[in-house]
């Protein structure tokens, strides 16, 4: 059982009545305590697990997935709040048991100025103050998923409040809940069945809780309509990432920084059918979220879609946040024949992975392993083409490596350019820089010019009139460089034509190591075979390594 | 311009209010003469009070302000001056959305988005009604507004009241029973809808029900669900219809309560709605409900902001995305008799064709993305995440830089201020205002957003002082948008777009570009009007009451009326029609690019005998016409006599308006149009050359009004003949 799945869950009303637990699920299923009692007559020489019984019966906490322990009785009084505590948040630890819930009160004195005609009408056998729907969990769980589940719970008690306000449906639910109980307790002692099991057929609100819960476990998303009008939905995110049964498993705080970080040039990799996704969304859905699903594709990136398909890149921006954050979608850069793939380092290669089998049902005649073999070493995508395939294989090959992307088994790799100075800083003329170290040198290039001491800076501006005069008019473009790699820059023999040296100093800010060729090409409208010779005819300044997009890299958990 | 010893304590204005006259609609273009009539002169002081509040002048200075509080004036009008119009009479159509999407938990707010929404109107209606004085000015305005409440839902049901309150009155005293209606009303219609589509939802979950329900008939089969995309379009189509049923001289504002979860289909929908908002000089504002957009809000409801924005934007309207109540007590606080504006009124009830300060009234994206609850930021600070860091970066990343295009470029043979109204009118907005070549040139800056980032721009100059002959404007269009979009519209592809909505986009943007050319040729063509003698000078045939073009039998396309043997080209009458055919052949709906338009609206008396059986069907299934021939001859009798001349029969007649002196070419003139000829209803469109004193227009339609209800069906029995039922709106 995953650490982030819920217990249990319980709803807890406080009311005249006192207060009362009117349903948990699962409640356990009384047979099954009944099977163990029936157990120990038979087994008469089992004295050692008569003692186990006793202990189970005292022992209070989870067992086996199941909350163990605790009475109706208590856990009513437990969960049920002083009406001060009610409208914020509810936390309570038991030994390895946490209980997550937001108590609301169910009518407030001043709620409305405008009160409904029937409300002030109400008769006052109804007399609910207040409920409290909580979630159970295990304690040593994530603070994050904590909150999710408290963001939930309380999602459920705004649309039970607005649904009690306007249809008087808790009290109804209530009611009816109320009802079964007391049925049941009249019953005789013997028949130990479940209220609760008496409750879901005659409790939409029961049966409500019950999908809640089921979802939960399942899928980690809910979608539920309060009494078929309120919608609640909701995903928690550490339950929605988990991927390739649980070898991945993307933090929601990973899925924040990656959204904040898109571009226009990226794109989504859809990591569902776009045939289950479209009808899955509800059918009043926004019509922008329909319309992009339908134009996406992973060859587009994210300004060709908001060009083809007429939405704003912002909206754009929005809508693939939404579908990332509900875990339909991943952010990679748009699938072309120049990325370079290779694979993810982390990727389950186990002969027995279930991946395996999903494969060869996908592809005919192919193996994972034998294709995950050509990307052991970074290549571009045009160099794994088959020169005399036939179209259908290509495409089929682009097809297998979209299901790779999906289940983060290649990992693209971007080539990031550094601007190296081959002049050292120890040959300026009138510096007592000696001490610098070939070390530290390396670390500054790396870092771009912050460099710790502001030694250097000091010294370059010492250097200012020692500026070189033939290109006076690049002084500008070039003052963001420091005199070392001014001076390297310029002993070039590309310097010398004054295109190339405009174009370079013109992308000077790109050649600190923070951003990829594909993002250049993009920002500066430049073709790759434009900045490609660029960067050969430089190449003495220039140092390239490759690496992933660091946006993209947070969805691989690493 | 002023000269004179005062000019040397001049101070500049920094901001102009001025308050609207009562009697009929002050319009764009007269909003935009009077700014540069008064240009680099001297600004009169307010009027005393009660001389302010019972003036009958179409624009009154309010109050002016400048940089320094000490000084009190005068004031000159310079050309970075704001200017603020309020009007005394307003008319607002408020459209809450409650869509099955607004049934949703927001969790930022804590609350559901349909009690939002009526919470959200209360404080906009409740902050609109409170008394305000601008300030410089401490006289209290109390503008009349009449407002008519809409609800809007996606789901729809014969049985579902639309219409909440209809052409109200609202005041402080009565504002609280109005929302109280509202709030009833609006409760009583979610539980309506909660039925239905709790019902809908059964309906298809369950088999037993389904097949039920089939047996039942009908019951279901009367709800349809609208598709979102269509939701904009028909909330904006009731609200027009709405407001046309308001007072007429009264501005007209709709303001849209949405969570927008809703799109438009494609460009061409964008444009024409755009175009009728304009056409109507409707503000269309938003006040948006639910939180803004944050990745973890519910599945698939997406809030669309950016089209929001545009639609204010481009209708000159406001984007509200918090509608915060507004505290009476705090007006109190600040001393006795402070009625300081809220938020409201500076956002719906001010009009200003600066863009730069009307795009105050947009609350931005950023910020709309920033409202966080405490309980967010707590969590986002334990979690040593910085949100707003993150969406700052965000912002950035989704911005792209703007490029500029020069389109084309042209010279029209008319004035500036015609040139400048025709634009302000198909909503551009003045961008700035300069005079260059040391004050011998005039020039004036146009915008107007076209699209999400794509805009217009419009740049017109001429020689200043304005001179009234023979004037010339130059103008140049200039397109700003991002690299892509200018890519995709300058060249020409090879190979057409895959996306139908993309080459929409360049379709409409093709059009938008020649519709600006045509619309500018057909300025300077009615502008040419008093010009050349032979466009006023009315043919013999024509004087005598001859139509100048009749309809050919099956034909649409209207032929001059010839004499017999005088079939030349040269004839006085071709001559005449070169003018007058264009003038006929445009369209109503466009009328009020180029003209000021009015609209009579007429219920005209059937003949008598009624044909019997009237309300019987006869053999063949159809039931007999009613018809109105004999009113309709009558009232073509009155047009005739009332025009100049007529341009065709039962259809357009011209009446010139001349100057005092009759030796002189006539200044202006006007078009009547009846339009739908055959039915009881009637309804006539009077339009006026723009630049026509709003004083001669109101005459003029008052007087054709008093003619039209005096008139009788020629064999009429009782006294009421045509009977004019219809009111009076003027565009």
């Amino acid at each position: 059982m995953d650490l982030c799945d819920p217990v249990s869950i319980i709803l807890v009303t406080a009311g005249s009545r006192g207060q009362s637990l009117l349903f948990r699920y699962p409640f356990i299923p009384p047979c099954q305590t009944e099977r163990r009692e029936k157990e120990i007559p038979k087994n008469r020489f089992a004295l050692a697990k008569v003692e186990e019984n006793t202990d189970t019966r005292n022992f209070s906490g989870i067992k086996d997935g199941h909350l163990i322990g605790f009475s109706d009785c208590t856990l009513a009084n437990i969960l049920s709040p002083n009406s001060d505590a009610c409208g914020t948040k509810f936390e309570l630890k038991v030994d390895e048991v946490l209980f997550v819930g937001h108590p609301m009160l169910a009518y407030e004195r001043h709620d409305r100025e405008f009160k409904r005609s029937d409300s002030s009408s109400r008769k006052d056998d109804v007399m609910m103050k207040l409920f409290n729907v909580v979630f159970v969990l295990q304690a040593s769980v994530e603070p994050s998923v904590v909150h999710c589940y408290h963001d939930l719970s309380k999602r459920i008690a705004i649309a039970l409040k607005h649904e009690e306000i306007r249809y008087r449906y808790l009290s109804s639910e209530r009611e009816a809940m109320l009802s079964v109980h007391d049925e049941m307790s009249s019953m005789p002692e013997d028949c130990a069945e479940s209220p609760f099991q008496h409750i879901l057929p005659r409790s939409k609100l029961a049966r409500d809780f019950k999908d809640v819960f089921k979802s939960l476990c399942a899928t980690g998303s809910v979608r539920l309509k309060i009494n078929g009008w309120v919608n609640v939905s909701f995903c928690l995110p550490h339950k929605v990432h988990n991927l390739n049964q649980g070898t991945i498993h993307v933090k929601p705080e990973a899925i924040h920084k990656s959204l904040a970080a898109i571009r226009p040039y990226h794109t989504l990799l859809f990591l569902v059918d776009k045939e289950y996704l479209v009808p899955s969304l509800p059918g009043d859905c926004s019509p922008a979220v329909t319309r992009l699903v339908k134009m996406a594709s992973p060859l587009k990136s994210f300004q060709t879609l908001s060009q083809d398909t007429d939405i704003p890149l912002s909206q754009v921006f929005a809508i693939a946040a939404h579908l990332v954050y509900w875990g339909m979608a991943t952010i990679v850069f748009p699938l072309c024949e120049s990325n370079v793939y290779v694979v993810a380092p982390n990727s389950s290669t186990s002969i027995s992975s279930p991946l395996v089998e999903e494969f060869t049902s996908r592809f005919l005649r192919m193996s994972l392993h034998n294709v995950l073999s050509k990307f052991s070493l970074p290549a571009p995508l045009s160099g794994h083409k088959d020169p005399l395939g036939l179209p259908q294989q290509q495409a089929e090959q682009v097809q297998m490596v979209v299901w790779m992307l999906q289940r983060r088994l290649l990992i693209q790799l971007h080539t990031y350019v550094f601007l190296v100075p081959t002049v050292q800083s120890d040959q300026w003329p009138n510096s007592q820089t000696g001490g610098l170290g070939l070390e530290e040198r390396k670390v500054r290039w790396i870092f771009g010019d912050s460099f710790p001491d502001g030694r250097s800076s000091f010294a370059a501006d010492e250097q200012e009139a020692a500026e070189n005069e033939a290109h006076p008019e690049l002084e500008e473009e070039l003052k963001s460089l420091t005199y070392a790699e001014r001076k390297s820059v310029l002993l070039v023999p590309a310097a010398l034509d004054p295109e190339d040296l405009k174009l370079f100093t013109r992308l000077t800010p790109y050649f600190r190591g923070n951003h990829h060729l594909e993002e250049v090409m993009y920002y500066e409208n430049l073709t790759r075979s434009q900045l490609l010779t660029l960067i050969e005819k430089f190449r003495d300044v220039l140092f390239s390594c490759q690496h992933e997009d660091p946006v993209t890299l947070y969805f691989y958990n690493r | 311009m002023f000269v004179g010893d005062e000019t040397a304590q001049e101070e500049d204005a920094l901001h102009v209010f001025l308050l609207m006259g009562k009697e009929y609609r002050i319009s764009r273009s007269i909003r935009a003469q009077w700014f540069f009539q008064q240009f680099n002169s001297t600004l009169p002081h307010p009027k005393p009070h009660d001389e302010l509040i019972d003036s009958n002048e179409e624009l009154e200075v309010l109050s002016v302000i400048s940089n320094n509080l000490d000084n009190c004036g005068p004031y000159r009008l310079v050309p970075s001056t704001h200017i603020t119009f309020i009007g005394r009479r307003y008319r607002f159509v408020f459209c809450l959305d409650i869509s099955p999407s607004l049934a949703t938990v927001d969790i930022q707010s804590g609350t559901v988005i349909t009690d939002e929404a009526f919470e959200k109107f209360k404080n906009c209606l409740s902050g609109l009604v409170a008394p305000f004085s601008v300030p410089g000015n401490n006289i209290v305005l109390f503008p009349e507004l009449y407002i008519t409440v809409l609800a809007y839902t996606s789901i729809l049901n014969p049985e579902a009241p639309q219409v909440l309150i209809q052409g109200c009155l609202v005041t402080e005293q009565n504002v609280n029973t109005v929302l109280e209606l509202v709030h009833d009303q609006l409760t009583e219609l979610e539980d309506f809808l909660a039925k239905t589509t709790s019902t809908l939802y059964c309906d298809t979950s369950d088999e037993i029900n389904r097949t039920e329900s089939d047996q039942r008939g009908m019951s279901s089969n009367s709800v349809t669900l609208m598709s979102p995309e269509a939701g904009p379009i028909s909330i904006l189509k009731n609200t027009l219809l709405a407001l046309q049923l308001l007072p007429g001289n009264a501005s007209a504002g709709a303001v849209v309560i949405t969570d927008g979860v809703f799109a438009l289909p494609d460009a061409s929908a964008v444009d024409s709605l755009l175009a009728q908002l304009r056409a109507s000089t409707v503000c269309c504002s938003f006040i948006k409900v639910g939180s803004g957009f944050h990745a973890h809000c519910s599945l698939g409801y997406v809030p669309h902001c950016d089209m929001m924005q545009f639609i204010a934007m481009a209708s000159s309207g406001a984007y509200l995305a918090k509608a915060p109540p507004v505290s009476r007590e705090g007006r109190r606080v600040d001393g006795g008799d402070e009625f300081t504006m809220n938020l409201y009124h500076k956002a719906l009830l001010c009009w200003n064709f600066q863009r730069d300060f009307d795009l105050s009234k947009i609350d931005s994206w950023i910020g709309d993305c920033l409202e966080l609850s405490e309980e967010d930021l707590a969590w986002a600070l334990k979690g040593k995440r910085s949100i707003s860091y993150a969406l700052s970066e965000w912002e950035q990343n989704a911005m792209q830089p703007s490029m500029r295009k020069r389109h084309l470029e042209a010279k029209l043979h008319t004035s500036i201020t015609s040139v400048l109204s025709v634009r302000l009118r198909e909503g551009y907005s003045i961008q700035d205002v300069s005079l260059a070549k040391g004050g011998k040139q005039l020039q004036v800056r146009l915008t107007i957003p076209w699209k999400h980032n794509v805009q217009i721009e419009y740049l017109a100059h001429s020689s200043w002082p304005l001179c009234t002959t023979n004037c010339m404007t130059h103008v140049e269009v200039t397109i700003e948008a991002p690299y892509e979009f200018l890519h995709d519209v300058t060249y020409p592809t090879k190979q057409p777009f895959t996306s139908g909505y993309r080459t929409l986009v360049v379709r409409r943007f093709r059009q938008t570009m020649r519709s600006l050319q045509s619309t500018d040729e057909m300025l300077v063509h009615l502008h040419s009007f008093s010009s050349n003698p032979s466009y006023y000078t009315i043919p013999d045939s024509a004087k005598k009451g001859v139509p100048l073009f009749h309809l050919p039998p099956n034909s649409n396309n209207p032929v001059l009326s010839l004499q017999h043997g005088r079939k030349s080209s040269k004839s006085q009458e071709s001559q005449f029609a070169v003018f007058w055919k264009p003038v006929f052949s445009l369209d109503t709906t466009g009328w009020q690019r180029w003209m000021h338009c009015h609209r009579i609206g007429l219920v005209l008396e059937h003949d008598v005998p009624l044909p019997k059986n009237l309300h019987l069907p006869m053999e063949n299934d159809c039931s007999s016409a009613i018809q109105c021939r004999m009113a309709l001859s009558s009232l073509n009798s009155l047009f005739r006599n009332w025009s100049s001349f007529v341009l065709l029969e039962n259809h357009s007649y011209i009446k010139f308006i001349t100057s005092k002196n009759p030796e002189d070419a006539p200044l202006s003139f006007c078009i009547a149009r009846i339009t739908a000829t055959r039915g009881p209803c009637i309804v006539i469109k009077v339009a006026f050359l723009g630049g026509t004193a709003g004083y001669m227009r109101n005459e003029i339609v008052s007087d054709l009004k008093t003619m039209l209800s005096q008139i009788t069906a020629p064999l009429g029995v009782k006294p009421q003949k045509a009977q004019i039922k219809g009111k009076i709106s003027s565009v």
